[in-house]
């Protein structure tokens, strides 16, 4: 709801925020979130019942980010603020490729270049510029949902 | 006796002399002297005076600043208080507007059938041109139905559930809309695209057209019914080889502040697919 009505107007250029991709991607960062790849394919399922986008874009924009997740959990485990970085930035270029090329299948011509400069680099600015303050709020709602456990 | 005539004489002199000086300082002539002699004095008193008041300042202020802190906080709440009520205001003012416009608009189109609805989201992707509307199939909204405002032609419902729809506008890339050049009478698709610019594209080299020209829907495709206003021309590309001229249009609707649309419910649109014939392999 939030997306739709308030992000999705805080334009820079042509591009647009992501938030449910951002909160989608920081939950997954979380160590102790278990079945996260609910929450991926619930979000691609959500983002595909909303948008004009086919379903198939969203929904597997969302599958290759949550294994993508997996492989950086497991690699730059240690720094996680730099894996929501790379992610983000990997994410917003996945999920407008795919965007692209399912318009380009269904007849809408669309110049990819134009579309690169006009609409997905200012949208993975505008991602990465709200993907601090998402990681921080999802952290602690990542604590708040799974207390550490204390060994007494 | 003897003592009596000296003091006569000396309150006689003295009543003389005070009656000089007083004519003296009427008629003027004593206001050097004066000036000069009370000029120390009303130093003396400014001295006195600006001490005093440094004093008094010094034992009162303090309590003063207090007060006119808390004054100012009160104040300043109030003022935000008021500043909140204005923005309220003008906010409903600027909806009150919007509605009358749409209602104004729809008075004056009596043929058709609108039911008014608020904008409540936009597509999540940026590469769309989608908007959510209010309204929904229990409302009567069926895919395909026209959207307009009071200023044009927004676009056309895409989907429907069953207390919101989504609707396509007219920039978004993968429409094309037939359209006729009220000026020059000729008809032309109008497209839109990434950016939301609108180029208007099949346009016979022979047709004059002028920036200001204004278009209208052809109703042709049956997708939108006629005569709607859509933009009108800013801007020409012709070139000499090409076998058509086309033109950027100004959008008469403010896609950006869109903030409630009429669906045009009894105008049913025609599917003509299986009109169109195809080329046999």
């Amino acid at each position: 709801m939030i997306q739709t009505s308030i992000v999705s107007h805080l334009t820079l250029l042509h591009g647009s925020a992501d938030l449910v991709m951002l909160v989608v991607l920081a939950w997954l960062l979380q160590e102790r979130v278990k079945y996260g790849w609910v929450w991926a394919l619930l979000s691609g399922l959500l983002i595909g019942f909303i948008s004009a986008l086919p379903l198939f874009v969203p929904l597997l924009a969302y599958i290759v980010l949550y294994a993508l997740t997996r492989v950086f959990q497991q690699r730059v485990w240690q720094i996680p603020m730099v894996a929501m970085f790379i992610l983000t930035v990997i994410g917003t270029l996945l999920q407008h490729f795919f965007t692209i090329v399912s318009l380009q299948i269904n007849g809408v011509s669309i110049v990819f270049s134009e579309g690169l400069r006009l609409v997905t680099l200012p949208s993975a600015l505008l991602n990465l510029l709200l993907s601090i303050p998402v990681y921080v709020l999802v952290t602690d709602i990542a604590g708040w949902v799974y207390p550490e456990e204390v060994t007494i | 006796m003897k003592r009596i005539i000296p003091g006569f004489w000396q309150s006689g002199f003295v009543f003389i002399i005070v009656i000089g000086l007083i004519l003296l300082a009427f008629s003027g002539y004593l206001g050097t002297v004066l000036n000069t002699s009370l000029s120390p004095l009303i130093g003396i008193q400014h001295w006195i005076s600006s001490r005093y008041n440094a004093v008094y300042e010094f034992v009162t202020v303090p309590r003063d600043i207090a007060s006119l802190r808390q004054r100012n906080a009160e104040l300043e709440a109030e003022v935000a208080m008021l500043r909140t009520e204005v923005i309220q205001l003008q906010q409903q003012l600027a909806e009150a507007q919007s509605l009358y416009a749409l209602l104004d608009f729809a008075r004056e189109q009596p043929q058709n059938q609108y039911i008014a609805c608020a904008v409540i989201g936009r597509d999540p992707s940026p590469f769309l041109h989608y908007i959510i509307i209010d309204h929904g199939s229990d409302d009567g909204i069926r895919h395909g139905m026209p959207v307009v405002t009071e200023r044009g032609l927004v676009g056309r419902v895409d989907a429907v559930i069953a207390q919101a729809a989504r609707v396509q506008l007219i920039t978004d890339p993968a429409v094309s809309v037939n359209v006729r050049l009220e000026k020059a009478g000729v008809e032309a698709v109008l497209s839109g695209s990434l950016t939301g610019d609108l180029n208007l594209e099949m346009i016979p080299q022979d047709v004059v057209i002028e920036p200001g020209d204004l278009l209208l829907t052809s109703g042709l495709g049956g997708n939108y019914p006629s005569d709607v206003l859509v933009g009108q021309v800013i801007g020409l590309r012709k070139r000499e080889n090409a076998l058509f001229q086309s033109a950027s249009v100004q959008p008469a609707v403010d896609f950006s502040g869109l903030q409630a649309v009429l669906v045009i419910v009894n105008f049913r649109p025609v599917d003509i697919t299986p009109l169109i014939t195809t080329t046999a392999p």
